[in-house]
């Protein structure tokens, strides 16, 4: 077969872009994704998995167009939540509710929002360019991580994680191997037994991430605003948005941590399973850790932002990379995605590259504008958008808690989901009230079945030596970067006491 | 050591019995499988029983502390009261949950949102109402309108519990 030059197969994709049809089809897409995002625990994955039925009469290329503005729209919908009720849509918003909630307490939601939608539109178009770049390398970075690697990674994801838990280093590890001991719940894949299901049938498939998000941010922070009352903003007055362009200039003038978060959430996001979260919350960690000012994070500042939702936004474009070039889902919403192109006829591989590139390059194009055009609406309707700060909290609460609710149960169609959320909600509360951070036990529901199977495939490789983790270049690469996480904080510590 | 600090290590030491209670539950199950969770479940014990010399305010727990940074914040950490205000902020989303079960979600959420606003929110019963019937409404535009997707309808109306 003849394989047509990138530039034909690009021209194509374009000139069928910026069709009527296609247009309608992107703002439709974006416009659902940016009410998904920003409704705490539907999410991406959500969207996606309610919305095939819908695309099933439609060309591959109109679905794929619609598909690409959802997956653009989601980010930023969930930052919104992220900043004005600190309640991450998904969990990859969650770093963004260290700085951006106390802004949007401070009264400059609009700086927090103009900075999130410049981030996120620049950090979603640097992650389609690495992924553009990198497609013809694709294969050799993903072939370098083996059971071991993955292990590692996810060790290094908790570990780095607790570390940015503004000095709650052990507490955020406690949450952490709770968050571990959660995910360790149900059906043992290795041995094919159950676990600390104590007899509950829904627990046989584990506790489910999307009503434990959902409970531990969305209900557990209504829970909290109700028990104290008034408003989520703090800082009384009108709902005046006249600092968006602050916003928008921060951005401009924090470049390299945009540039730095976006490297990060390409790199995360084409490493298959790992997924958003931790690609956000590496980019968050490591911006603090090497900031002058590390104590101004979580205070509501600026780069943390920035930080968080470049990698969070770029690692679309990564995640892309796995997906479409060896049909190995880099996410959720990557694994729902590849149903999608399974359900139109392309099956996903490297056949795909080579025999559909305008459909390709039509997503990459669509991803693109999405993430642009997702960032221009939320700037329009920041003004709007921030009055759900000043809103009472006896109006917000119940509220937010139906409609997460029902999220919860839409997912699956189940009354388990509806009640795991519930009981989540109640742990998140008295987690936060008794100053344990909710993102590690979160993070370790993400990873704890990654690591678990990582670890057995490691040890079955090795015959049962743990050698294998210490004796491969990029475990070993893993593993310092483990070390030097965790004792980075006592680290800078010394270093500040020899300095004086 | 005062009240203040016995009070707040009671957290870690009742989160290490939860962790032991797992930790013994977790030898019942084949040795592959238990061999992640035992890991977990002794590290975790490890960092509760430092985080409880933390708390307990002694010399060696402030030298942990120091070294790991692991400061608590004052104003979070504070005793939690069993106050009205926490007993209906958990307990009227309980009632949702349950009133779901029951009549399913679109009722389920007309009644919670309403009463809530009513009793707990002090609002006037005709803007509860309205507010109520716009949620509802929304959620019944949002998933079994647009995306013709059905709600659950609950066991008195004769769907299936869990």
């Amino acid at each position: 077969m003849r394989r047509r030059p990138l530039t034909e197969a690009f021209s194509q994709a374009v000139s069928y872009l910026f069709t009527l049809q296609s247009l309608s089809y992107l703002t439709l897409g974006t416009g659902i994704g940016l009410l998904f995002g920003a409704i705490p625990g539907l999410g991406g994955t959500t969207a996606l998995a309610l919305l095939i039925p819908m695309t099933f009469g439609m060309e591959p290329d109109s679905a794929i167009v619609l598909v690409g503005g959802i997956m653009g729209g989601v980010p930023f919908g969930g930052s919104l939540s992220a900043i004005l009720l600190n309640t991450p849509g998904a969990a990859p918003n969650a770093a963004t509710c260290f700085d951006g909630y106390p802004l949007a307490r401070q009264g400059k939601a609009g700086t927090a929002i103009g900075a999130a939608a410049t981030a996120s539109a620049l950090g979603g178009l640097i992650g389609v360019g690495v992924m553009l770049a990198v497609i013809p390398i694709a294969k050799a970075i993903v072939l370098l991580f083996g059971p071991p690697e993955f292990f590692m990674l996810a060790v290094l994801g908790l570990s780095a994680i607790a570390v940015s838990t503004g000095g709650k280093l052990i507490r955020g590890l406690i949450s952490g191997g709770f968050g571990l001991m959660f995910a360790f719940v149900g059906f043992d894949d290795v041995g094919g037994g159950l676990r600390y299901t104590a007899g509950i049938e829904y627990l046989w498939d584990g506790v489910q991430l999307v009503p434990a998000l959902i409970g531990l941010f969305a209900i557990a922070e209504m829970i909290k605003l109700l028990t104290v009352g008034g408003s989520v903003a703090t800082i009384g007055g009108p709902a005046i948005i006249d600092r968006v362009l602050d916003g928008v200039k921060s951005v401009f003038s924090n470049l390299t941590t945009l540039l730095r978060g976006s490297a990060i959430g390409s790199f995360i996001g084409a490493v298959p399973g790992v997924g958003g979260t931790v690609a956000s919350f590496l980019s968050y960690t490591f911006t603090r850790q090497i900031s002058r000012e590390p104590e101004t994070f979580g205070q509501g500042n600026i780069q943390g932002i920035i930080a968080s939702e470049a990698a969070n936004n770029a690692k679309d474009g990564g995640s892309l990379i796995p997906t479409l070039a060896f049909g190995i889902p880099g996410s959720a919403e990557m694994a729902v995605f590849l149903g999608v192109l399974v359900l139109h006829g392309l099956e996903p591989g490297p056949r795909l590259l080579l025999e559909h590139e305008n459909v390709i390059y039509g997503l990459i194009m669509a991803l693109s504008l999405a993430c642009v055009l997702a960032s221009a609406v939320g700037l329009v309707l920041a003004r709007f958008l921030v009055l759900v700060t000043r809103t009472d909290v006896q109006y917000l609460a119940p509220i937010v808690i139906s409609v997460a609710l029902i999220g919860a149960y839409a997912l699956q169609s189940s009354l388990g989901d509806v009640v795991a959320a519930m009981v989540f909600g109640v742990i998140g509360y008295f987690m936060v009230r008794f100053d344990y951070p909710r993102i590690t036990m979160v993070i370790a529901l993400v990873l704890g079945g990654i690591a678990e199977r990582s670890y057995h495939q490691s040890l079955m490789m090795s015959d049962g030596s743990l050698g294998i983790f210490f004796t491969r270049p990029v475990a070993d690469v893993l593993l310092a970067l483990i070390i030097i996480s965790l004792t980075l904080p006592a680290l800078r510590l010394l270093a500040r006491r020899l300095r004086k | 050591m005062d009240v203040d600090s016995l009070r707040r290590a009671r957290v870690p030491l009742v989160l290490i019995l939860i962790m032991v209670g797992a930790l013994i539950g977790s030898y019942d199950y084949e040795p592959s499988a238990r061999a992640l969770p035992v890991l977990v479940a002794w590290t975790t014990i490890g960092l509760l029983l430092l985080e409880f010399l933390v708390q307990l305010g002694t010399p060696l727990g402030r030298r942990i502390e120091t070294f790991f940074q692991s400061k608590t914040d004052e104003e979070e950490s504070q005793p939690v009261p069993v106050s009205r205000a926490l007993m209906y902020a958990v307990g009227w989303p309980g009632f949702l949950v349950v009133m779901t079960v029951f009549v399913g979600i679109l009722p389920a959420v007309l009644v919670y949102v309403c009463l809530s606003l009513k009793f707990v929110g002090g609002k006037s019963l005709s803007r509860a109402l309205i507010v109520a019937l716009a949620v509802t409404a929304f959620a019944w535009a949002l998933f079994e309108w647009s995306m013709s997707y059905q709600l659950y309808r609950g066991v008195l109306m004769g769907a299936s519990g869990f």
